[in-house]
């Protein structure tokens, strides 16, 4: 006798794992690295990142190409260390930061999804905590990519084994600068998109803050204002860095204040904490 | 042009075997109507190519293929044409920053009208009490009513109205379509592409039908029923002894199918006319009381339904 | 001209509405505060060298690109994005004039916000030098440079919805790099448009502006030229983008 079934096909529970809190952090991080790299979106949207990506390791390829010609990195470490190569990748990164603060950020809220993470287990402090870890992680590596690269060319040319015993400190070093950065700029950008309806805009101020804001504490500092020294974020960054890696690659405005580079650091920290919490009171109040 | 439903004899907008592809994807394909004084009702499902057609119709997206034109000139190539012409579109392309009387005052002075009809156009859509509130403190309903004050403030000969009914209550549903049918009454060319098919059946003089990017129907709502010969018509007929008559009815040449419930006889027919002959002569001879006799699928509903599905 | 004043009017309404030109406006005031502090205890001379040193530079070079960025870029590109354009469009006026409208309130915000900085900057140097000889020039210089700005980034806030990173990369990367490091880029920098007017306005000024002017000649009808060339080959081109292009919502 034939056989048959009639499946239902109604509505049916999850009957798979319920990944809890840990699985709702993990789905914001990574939904936030696929927005500030345009994974799983249109051609398009991966433009931006990459085309930054590959300016910020340019210079890099470059010095190691000339590297691998003279046979001889000497005189051109000299001329573009790690110290120096952050001085030139800053600049990107202050932009790539600008924009990506603003596309984590302002979308949720302007479209009102934010109530989507809201009627899940993550707290205010999840959302924003995650959304940063995910911005921290593709800066860090946009800053630091280019420092492996030009680590990796030296060690080809000065004999890998030994150029790398010798000198493995450079990854660990240049990966916190990179964090260094991170922790001094993100943490504004993101508070200045937690504010604005439009992501350009966010933008577009918060390179203004840091830029004009910059230039003004260093034009005062010229002039005998030391105490305004630390109130340069993008020098404080920088101060840090060269104090990290060991180098001097310029005159900060911090350090011709007379300040020290840990008191850079703690501002860093500072404002750091500080725009997290505004970051999270303008989130708690619009979930 | 060959007569068809789809054109009117003088019409004030045309579309000519208009297509458009954005890439890969075929959104209005080969489609020729036309659109004179009157209301005419757009109908498709979502993804149709319903918004993609007004658009094109209104000259603020480029045809593929084929042209459009209003009153005989093509609306990209000339913006004189727009002194005629007025689209309430179905996104919020409200300004939030503005009162809805600045709004309309805005429209006004950009279509180089009278600032006299503001007040006029703001009463009309019954949006008076709020007219000096912004925009972004509207709901979504209010919103519709300030967009569709803003075009008809310009007194157009062309009103092209997008899903206008979205967002609006029963009450303001019924007034906004009294006033598209007061304006297609004095003689202009009111378009209106709407999902909610109740109200269009009630307005709209014809239909035009688009199911995915082609055109499916077009003409009055019933002519377009009586063109769909392959679909028996489903009727609903209540009558006495109603087992006996469905007993007959089987019997017909006329009749596909017969479901008894009750006092109701459902029954489907290929030749409505000669059931409709039929059915009283039988009800005579067996002696029994004939109480409704009516269509089920008449409706623009059902009328649709066959249409998406016949694409299918 | 109606409808050009009403999109004008609206238009100004929109780019300076909410907060964003009080955030604008604290921006561009800064370097007023700076040539305040750091000319409190110099001399007549020392200030002018000094307000040509930082402010100007800060002025001509940051704020007014930045200023002119957010604005400019949103004039057109934000009612692209808020699906208003199909409603300015769907007006019997021609598309020039509709992006020259845009134009001439994008410029006005700009010129407005960052000329009130620059005046207020140069006051205070006027007040150390007993000189007001910068003040009508400066203004001059902001107002032609915000002209060529406003008009590209215009054009490109409709183009692209990247308009503010490809606007930030040309300022901060090919104004403030490019153009320095090859003294013979400074023909194709348009904050060099408001220098070279500047320049040609306040002579005494040449010698310290040697290094950002090049090999460009200090002149205002050569500026202004630039200038309104720049402005009106944008406005058409925008007229152009906007009759050919499809206004599709996004």
């Amino acid at each position: 006798m034939a056989e048959g079934v009639v499946f239902d096909l109604g509505w049916r529970p999850h009957e798979g794992p319920r990944l809890g809190r840990a699985g709702a952090r993990i789905a914001v991080y990574k939904d936030g690295l696929r927005r500030v790299l345009g994974l799983r979106r249109r051609a398009r949207r991966k433009v931006f990142p990459f085309v930054m990506l590959s300016a910020a390791l340019v210079p890099g390829l470059f010095v190691v190409g000339i590297g691998v010609v003279l046979r001889d990195f000497g005189e051109i470490a000299n001329f573009f260390g790690h110290a120096e190569y952050f001085n030139f990748t800053r600049v990107l990164a202050l932009i790539f930061i600008a924009l990506a603060a603003g596309e984590l950020l302002v979308p949720d809220r302007v479209n009102g999804t934010l109530s989507v993470y809201a009627s899940r287990p993550l707290t205010t402090t999840d959302y924003v905590a995650m959304r940063a870890a995910s911005l921290a992680t593709v800066v860090a590596a946009f800053l630091w990519i280019p420092h492996l690269a030009l680590f990796l060319g030296r060690a080809w040319v000065g004999g890998f084994g030994s150029y790398v015993a010798a000198n493995v400190e450079i990854l660990w070093e240049t990966l916190i600068a990179s964090l260094v950065y991170f922790a001094a700029f993100a943490p504004l950008a993101f508070l200045i998109a937690a504010f604005s309806k439009r992501a350009a805009v966010a933008a577009g101020l918060f390179i203004g803050v840091i830029t004009i804001g910059g230039q003004t504490v260093a034009g005062l500092v010229r002039s005998g204002f030391d105490v305004l020294g630390l109130f340069d974020l993008s020098h404080n960054a920088g101060y840090v860095k060269d104090w990290v890696l060991g180098a001097s690659s310029q005159r900060w405005s911090p350090e011709l204040a007379g300040y020290e580079p840990w008191m850079s650091l703690l501002v860093i920290i500072g404002v750091a904490a500080l725009c997290f919490l505004g970051v999270h009171a303008r989130h708690r109040s619009e979930r | 042009m060959t007569t068809s439903p789809a054109v009117v004899a003088n019409p004030t907008v045309e579309a000519r075997e208009v297509s458009k592809w954005f890439g890969q994807k075929v959104a209005v394909s080969d489609v020729t109507c036309s659109f004179g004084p009157g209301l005419t009702g757009l109908l498709g499902p979502n993804g149709a190519g319903k918004t993609t057609l007004l658009r094109m119709i209104c000259g603020l997206l480029s045809t593929s293929d084929g042209s459009v034109s209003i009153h005989g000139t093509d609306p990209r190539r000339d913006h004189r044409v727009y002194r005629t012409v007025a689209l309430v579109p179905e996104e919020d392309a409200v300004y939030g920053f503005l009162s809805a009387r600045r709004f309309v005052t805005y429209a006004a002075d950009l279509s180089g009208v009278s600032r006299a009809g503001v007040d006029e156009a703001i009463a009309l859509v019954e949006l008076i009490s709020a007219a000096d509130r912004p925009i972004a403190e509207f709901s979504k309903g209010m919103r519709q009513r300030a967009k569709v004050a803003a075009a008809l403030v310009t007194d157009p000969d062309v009103l092209v109205l997008d899903e206008p009914l979205n967002g609006t209550d029963p009450v303001q549903r019924a007034h906004l379509i009294e006033i598209f049918k007061r304006l297609a009454r004095s003689g202009k060319t009111v378009i209106v592409s709407s999902h909610v098919l109740a109200e269009v059946e009630r307005m709209a003089d014809r239909v035009i039908a688009i199911v995915d990017g082609r055109l499916a129907a077009a003409g009055d709502i019933h002519a377009i029923r009586q063109a769909m010969a392959d679909i028996p018509y489903r009727l609903r007929i209540d009558i006495e002894q109603p087992r006996r008559v469905a007993a007959r009815l089987i019997d017909s040449d006329n009749v596909s199918s017969v479901t008894v419930t009750g006092q109701t006889l459902r029954v489907e027919t290929s030749d409505l006319p000669a059931l409709g002959t039929e059915l009283p002569r039988l009800a005579k001879d067996l002696g029994v009381r004939l109480t409704v006799f009516e269509p089920e699928d008449e409706s623009l509903e059902s009328v649709f339904r066959y249409l998406v599905r016949r694409r299918k | 001209m109606r409808a050009f004043l009403a999109i004008v009017r609206v238009t100004l309404r929109q780019v300076l509405g909410g907060k964003r030109w009080i955030l604008l406006g604290l921006l561009s005031f800064v370097p007023a505060v700076v040539m305040w502090f750091s000319s409190a205890n110099a001399t007549a001379d020392e200030a002018f060298v000094l307000y040509h040193e930082a402010p100007l530079g800060l002025l001509l070079l940051i704020v007014l690109p930045v200023v002119a960025l957010v604005i400019g870029a949103g004039a057109i590109g934000d009612e692209r994005r808020d699906a208003t354009l199909s409603f300015l469009l769907l007006r019997p006026i021609r598309r020039a004039t509709i992006v020259g409208a845009k134009f001439v309130a994008a410029w006005l915000a700009t010129t407005l916000i960052v000329a009130a900085a620059g005046g207020l900057a140069s006051a205070v140097v006027s007040l150390r030098t007993d000189s007001w000889q910068t003040l009508g020039p400066t203004v001059v210089a902001l107002a032609l440079s915000s002209a060529a700005y406003t008009a590209v980034f215009l054009v490109l806030g409709h183009l692209t919805s990247r308009a503010v990173l490809v606007g930030l990369v040309y300022v901060f990367i090919w104004e403030s790099g490019f153009t320095y490091a090859a003294p013979g880029l400074a023909n194709v920098s348009l904050s060099r448009i408001g220098l070279t007017a500047y320049a040609a306005l306040v002579p005494d000024s040449t010698r310290l502006l040697a290094d950002p002017l090049g090999s460009l000649t200090p002149g205002v009808g050569g500026a202004l030229t630039k200038a309104l060339v720049i402005a009106a080959a944008c406005v058409l081109f925008g007229g152009f983008l906007l009759k050919r292009g499809d206004a599709a919502a996004e």
